[in-house]
């Protein structure tokens, strides 16, 4: 099988069969990431588009010093949160100082599928959706997430805790519907 | 913690994290097509700045050619010219058999070549008729001087052809010093000091004159060599469009009405030559373009449970794309992206069409999109006519900065910024045309009048379904201080 580091050279070069076979290897592990990000499907498709133009359009600044499927990686997310800031000038930013647990109860809801548990995320609004995913996914801190989306510290926490709350809610209705066979678990 | 209680975090993080979901099948394709589609974009990049380069480098040149054209041509004509009455002084029968002191010719030097001229316009040395009378000035003075000498040592001299090698290298030693030191104002006093008396002092001024006008022209142009500007200029701005057709079926109407604005900047040009000149400034152009509401063409069938809308508002005619908080509308110049509703103005659904977003925005009212552009001209100037009133035509490109992008809705609640158009390249290039109208004021300072039309070369929206390239007719107005 050819090298990784054979692949990305020849995409370096333009080479149109390198780039396929890299978007073949990475296409489903960073459709995911773009699922996480937006709203729908169709959201996280465009991103998906423009995440893969940008990365064969950059290859050649990658110095193979980490991760590559993380430097894409890396790319997927800004893309999404590129889109988030451009589509969104006027959601009112609310500073809820509340903090709350992320905890709870019944452990029966670790038993929902990975679909479901999606949903919910794209349920959240914008910038909920952002700051959970960047926080508790790429495990970035609260002053990473103030720079990379202009907003406070204080105001990343706060939407923190609003999106756990509103999850938390969430989960435990889809728990409820799951246990009272409304709906089934295609992911177990 | 709770043993009955998960973390929430985790819950995500576990589930979420290692997450992979098969993307549509076409998504390649699409991928492939988007970067054949930017490495086209690229390529014509690459082709037009190096049209652009090609332009400049031959602007460079051309005007250099004509720099040196013009330094060479005048002292050419002067050198054939006195070269050619040097040699009929010398060949002529009136220095032949007549004295010549060598000794004392031999001894003149560029330094004493100012009193030798003097000598031979008051007459001291002989002067003989048709050799001095052909050549006017100081060159006719040494010419004379020359042949004056040659007439006196004619005989004594056994070798004709190494004395008039030994005049002719002191007639271009001579001249060369002569014309290092070359004005009027200066042999004008020369030739009073030597108390020429009248009519003959007359002549010799007249051929003084006559002689000097090429050199006095080139004083003047090695004099004048920059010019600064200060220009203001109404204009008329418009564009030339095209759009996909599917875009084009759902955007605005382009207004009736004119656009009018004003433009302005400073100028300094260089001259490269008599004709030639190269300009650059830096100038402030303001591109508007119109759209006006549209009657209610398509919405005049109601149902019974629809309400017509209001008389008082019109109809928008193209979509309004209403998702997470955001309005934005296809326009003329691109798609503009509302920051805020504005005052006056509401949404409400079409009707009309089966589409994914069939609503409109109702509002009496004008879109304008406006783009203000920093440009940075590079211009070559040709002088047509050189006269009282100096005529020039002048053409290049400008490298054309964004520095601002509104958009507006002018309705009952004044002129409101609602937003900006998308996808507008911040670097554009256009190219300019006009003819320029100089008449002098004084001395240094002149007025200029100078229809110019300038137009974008490159679409300035980056977006592949419309290309927009404004253009410009405005009258500049200016004037210009040289020095």
């Amino acid at each position: 099988m050819e090298d990784l580091k054979d692949i990305i050279d020849k995409c370096s070069s333009g080479d149109a069969r390198a780039q396929e076979k890299l978007y073949r290897m990475f296409a489903s592990k960073m459709f995911g990431v773009c699922l996480r990000y937006a709203r729908d499907r169709s959201e996280a498709e465009d991103n998906l588009q423009d995440g893969f133009i940008k990365v064969f359009s950059n290859i050649k600044k990658f110095r193979f010093e980490g991760s590559f499927e993380g430097w894409m990686r890396r790319i997927m997310v800004n893309v999404s949160l590129g889109k988030y800031r451009k589509h969104n000038v006027l959601i009112p930013v609310e500073d809820i100082e509340k903090y709350d647990s992320p905890y709870v109860s019944d452990d029966v809801i670790a038993k929902l599928g990975a679909r479901q548990l999606l949903e919910l995320i794209q349920q959240l609004s914008p910038r909920y959706r952002m700051v959970f995913n960047l926080f508790v996914i790429e495990g970035m801190s609260h002053q990473e997430i103030s720079k990379i989306m202009n907003i406070s510290t204080g105001t990343s926490k706060s939407n923190l805790a609003r999106a756990r709350e509103i999850l938390k809610r969430k989960v435990q209705d889809l728990y409820r519907d799951v246990k009272s066979n409304k709906i089934t678990l295609h992911d177990e | 913690m709770n043993n009955n209680k998960i973390n929430i975090d985790d819950l995500f993080r576990d589930k979420l994290s290692g997450l992979t979901e098969e993307p549509p099948a076409d998504m390649w394709n699409n991928i492939q097509d988007q970067l054949i589609l930017r490495r086209r974009k690229i390529r014509m990049a690459i082709y037009r700045w190096t049209a652009v380069a090609a332009l400049l480098v031959l602007a460079l040149i051309a005007g250099w050619y004509f720099d040196i054209l013009s330094y060479e041509r005048i002292p050419e004509t002067a050198e054939i010219e006195n070269i050619k009455q040097q040699e009929k002084d010398i060949s002529s029968d009136k220095f032949a058999g007549k004295d010549f002191d060598a000794s004392k010719d031999i001894k003149l030097t560029t330094e004493n070549s100012e009193s030798l001229y003097t000598d031979a316009i008051s007459g001291k040395k002989p002067f003989t008729g048709a050799s001095g009378e052909a050549v006017g000035g100081q060159r006719s003075g040494i010419s004379g001087t020359i042949s004056s000498d040659f007439k006196e040592a004619g005989a004594r001299e056994t070798g004709i052809d190494t004395k008039r090698r030994i005049a002719m290298e002191r007639i271009k030693t001579i001249r060369k010093t002569s014309l290092q030191k070359d004005y009027p104002l200066e042999l004008e006093e020369k030739k009073d000091a030597t108390g020429i008396s009248g009519p003959d002092r007359m002549q010799k001024r007249e051929m003084v004159a006559v002689n000097d006008i090429p050199v006095n022209r080139e004083i003047k142009s090695k004099k004048e060599e920059w010019k600064m500007g200060i220009e203001i200029s109404p204009g008329y701005s418009s564009y030339s469009s095209n759009h996909d057709p599917v875009y084009a079926s759902n955007m605005t109407y382009p207004s009736s009405r004119g656009n009018g604005n004003v433009c302005g900047g400073v100028s300094v040009q260089y001259k490269t030559g008599r004709k030639w000149s190269i300009e650059s400034g830096v100038y402030y152009a303001r591109n508007v373009q119109k759209s006006e509401s549209t009657s209610q063409l398509f919405a005049s069938n109601y149902g019974d449970e629809i309400p017509a809308p209001s008389t008082e508002k019109l109809y928008f005619n193209p979509e309004v794309d209403v998702q997470d908080n955001r309005i934005a509308m296809k326009g003329i110049a691109g798609i503009i992206e509302f920051e805020k509703m504005p005052e006056g103005a509401e949404i409400a659904g079409t009707f009309e069409r089966a589409v994914s977003n069939p609503n409109a925005l109702l509002t009496r009212g004008e879109f304008s999109q406006t783009f203000d552009f920093i440009e940075i001209p590079l211009y070559l100037r040709y002088l047509i006519i050189n006269s009282k009133l100096d005529i020039e035509l002048v053409g290049g490109v400008s490298a054309g900065m964004l520095v601002g992008n509104d958009a507006f809705l002018n309705n009952e609640y004044g002129k409101q910024k609602i937003g900006k158009t998308r996808d507008i390249s911040t670097f554009n290039v256009s190219g300019t045309l006009g003819v320029g109208v100089d008449y002098p004021l004084t001395e240094h300072v002149s007025l200029a009048l100078e229809p110019r039309v300038n137009y974008y070369l490159n679409s300035i929206n980056n977006n592949p379904d419309v290309e927009f390239r404004p253009y410009r007719i405005g009258v500049y107005t200016g004037v210009y201080y040289e020095f």
